[in-house]
């Protein structure tokens, strides 16, 4: 194994072990001894291969400190017309500042109930899930029964707040949802840091039931951001995700889809602006298990300055998977010299009559948009400006709820290059 | 003073030498139209007046109103009063056609000494503009060009300079691609901005486009260089004889 031992990190060590003797849980002490084969990972091993962990890994991490939500932070990341929030501060429910629990969402913790966890999720070699398992202190469970729906969008916020050591800290959010339910799931991480923070997300889909959900990164420049989400598809569901980000050091997000039941539908959408030298690195893998499924891949990022993007994503179609109809884009729009962006699509196919697809394309803004616009009176900076916007706006209007939309949108032009230049009304569409 | 007056006009691209002094004077309220062989550089003539930097003027001059143009950035000389219709209308997904036309309108405004147009005037404006060239304003709320039809197209560009009400309008084979309806209320749409102050450079391959926009004066471009003027007549004698004649009479010439 390419990897630097995990031991260096002592007072994050001490306190995993404490957790697991805490709590006498299997898979907590499970995974805090595949924590300790694995290590941190280098850049060697070919899962990080993009990412430059050498920081994170000499960082002396401590898990993030018992603390509540910091209501200035929290204000600013309201959805317009949503009630329901959920805020978790440093992994922790922070209950006077969240809203009551809707019917069919319960809280999970302080110690997780074992049998709700890492039933879809198997990242057996990612040292990122397993430190989530082994540090796991709260979580969300979305659980909706047949034919029901939780009609409004549920907003789950998380906040890292290191006091004054780096501290890691994570959440599992767990959607399970019955045949023909319905719900729209939305996570805001953000905060600052020194942190390391590692989402969880689980998603179970039975029969034609029909899950949104976005997890928007906003999180400050020194935060560490290694997710992952996992969702599980029976006949004929439907899940549509997308992951923004907007904020971060470091944003890694491994997203494993599994099409179990004939005519299901994945999306899979992301976008990412990136800034300084920020890293955006997107690791995907759906497998088409069933025949007739569809699945529709689409990740874009704009890079300013030193930012870099990757992309690594491998459709797979099992034996049997006839009818396969899987779609999978990649783009990065450079605008500076020392941006840099890789795609790496990958297609493993064992069902003949399927039609697979995929393309990845890195350029620089349209020299002949650019004239048009220019050539139009626009001053060339606004015309920049409504180029990226016109690269953003792709991903977000694809995304189904409307409420949701308007707010990913608002939160990408706040932080779009050259934003001053376009007001709200270019959000129109 | 001339509207526009290019002189001695060289332009090349990637060192291959386009237009090899070139000579244009258009006054105000004048419609002239260049024809010519593909290759002539016509449509090269089009986008330098516009400003597209692929291009490098090597010498001569352009001056719009006295003010020399080739010192200016695009969207100065749009700010000045040139307007470009394309060939081909670039399609920019994700920003609707009114947000794209309100920033235009309002900076050509703001360079202008006009306050910006609010809400209600910007769209009593698109009302009455649209209807100049038959345009659903629906169309509007659209991206810009983008699942427009190549006849919607044309229309939104004459539609778009009637908003942005330059001095000087350039053309750029707006017939092309138009069936012969589409082509009557194009040619409307710009006879319909025909004014005593404003001045037009159609440029166009055939002689139909000019049946309904009548010109003043009419160029033969060939080689990059203008080898023939006249009025609306040699536009008939080159739809009946085509370009043959012309390039031996130059040959013979020179």
């Amino acid at each position: 194994m390419c990897t630097q031992t995990i031991d260096n990190a002592f007072p994050l060590c001490d306190a995993i072990e404490a957790l697991a003797l805490q709590s006498m849980s299997e898979q907590r002490h499970a995974a805090c001894k595949r924590l300790h084969e694995l290590g941190w990972p280098t850049k060697r091993n070919e899962a990080f291969r993009y990412c430059t962990l050498k920081e994170l890994a000499e960082t002396k991490w401590k898990i993030g400190p018992v603390t509540t939500a910091d209501q200035t932070a929290l204000n600013g990341l309201a959805i317009d017309g949503t009630d329901v929030r959920l805020v978790f501060v440093n992994g922790r429910f922070d209950a006077t500042a969240s809203s009551p629990l809707p019917d069919g969402v319960r809280l999970l913790g302080p110690m997780l109930n074992e049998t709700e966890i890492d039933r879809v999720a198997n990242f057996t070699d990612d040292t990122f899930a397993q430190l989530a398992t082994a540090t796991t202190e709260d979580g969300v469970l979305v659980e909706v029964a047949d034919n029901q729906a939780i009609s409004e969008p549920i907003h789950i916020v998380h906040l890292s707040a290191p006091e004054s050591d780096p501290s890691t800290s994570t959440l599992r959010v767990i959607i399970r949802l019955g045949e023909n339910a319905r719900a729209c799931v939305l996570e805001t991480w953000a905060g600052n840091g020194p942190c390391l923070v590692t989402p969880m997300t689980e998603v179970e889909l039975a029969e034609g039931a029909h899950c949104n959900h976005a997890r928007l990164v906003e999180h400050g420049d020194d935060v560490w951001h290694m997710g992952a989400i996992a969702s599980k598809q029976a006949a004929r569901s439907t899940f549509e995700s997308v992951v923004l980000t907007i904020g971060g050091k470091t944003i890694r997000t491994l997203a494993h889809a599994s099409l179990d039941g004939e005519g299901a539908h994945a999306a899979m959408r992301g976008f990412g602006i990136g800034d300084d030298h920020r890293h955006i690195d997107s690791r995907l893998r759906v497998a088409h298990m069933a025949p007739n499924c569809t699945s529709r891949e689409i990740f874009k990022h704009l890079l300013p300055d030193h930012s870099t993007a990757a992309f690594t994503a491998r459709i797979y179609v099992n034996e049997g998977a006839h009818g396969t109809d899987a779609v999978q884009t990649s783009r990065n729009l450079l605008l500076s010299d020392t941006a840099k962006a890789w795609s790496c699509p990958q297609l493993e196919i064992y069902a003949d009559d399927v039609k697979c697809t995929h393309g990845a394309t890195t350029g620089e803004i349209d020299p002949g948009g650019l004239f048009y616009l220019r050539a139009r009176g626009v001053p060339e900076d606004t015309a920049r400006a409504l180029l990226a916007w016109a690269f953003a706006s792709e991903v977000i209007n694809e995304v189904p709820v409307p409420s949701l939309r308007t707010h990913l949108a608002r939160r990408i032009l706040a932080q779009l290059p050259g934003a001053e230049k376009l007001d709200e009304g270019v959000v129109s569409l | 003073m001339s509207l526009l007056e290019i002189k001695n006009l060289h332009a090349s691209i990637e060192g291959i030498e386009i237009l090899k002094g070139l000579n244009l004077t258009i006054e105000p309220g004048q419609v002239h139209s260049i024809m010519g062989p593909n290759g002539s550089g016509k449509s090269t003539l089009a986008r330098i007046i516009a400003g597209e930097d692929v291009y490098s003027v090597t010498k001569g001059s352009i001056l719009l109103n006295g003010k020399s143009l080739l010192d200016m950035d695009p969207e100065e000389r749009a700010q000045e009063g040139i307007f470009l219709a394309f060939q081909y209308p670039v399609e920019i997904p994700g920003v609707s056609t009114k947000y794209f036309l309100r920033t235009a309108v309002n900076s050509i405004r703001a360079h202008r000494g006009l306050d910006e147009l609010d809400a209600y005037g910007f769209l009593k404006l698109v009302k009455e503009k649209a209807a100049w060239v038959e345009l659903d304003p629906a169309l509007l709320d659209r991206p810009v060009n983008e699942g427009f039809s190549g006849g919607e197209k044309k229309r939104a560009e004459i539609f778009q300079m009637a908003m942005l009400e330059p001095t000087m309008c350039i053309l750029d084979e707006t017939d092309s691609g138009l069936d012969i309806d589409a082509l009557r209320i194009v040619a409307a749409g710009v006879n319909q901005q025909r004014s005593p102050e404003r001045g037009f450079l159609v440029i166009t391959h055939y002689q139909r486009l000019l049946g309904y926009i009548v010109p003043d004066v009419v160029h033969v471009l060939l080689d990059g260089r203008i080898v023939r003027t006249g009025g609306k007549e040699l536009a008939l004698e080159l739809e009946e004889k085509g370009y043959g004649w012309i390039e031996k009479e130059v040959a013979v010439g020179a």
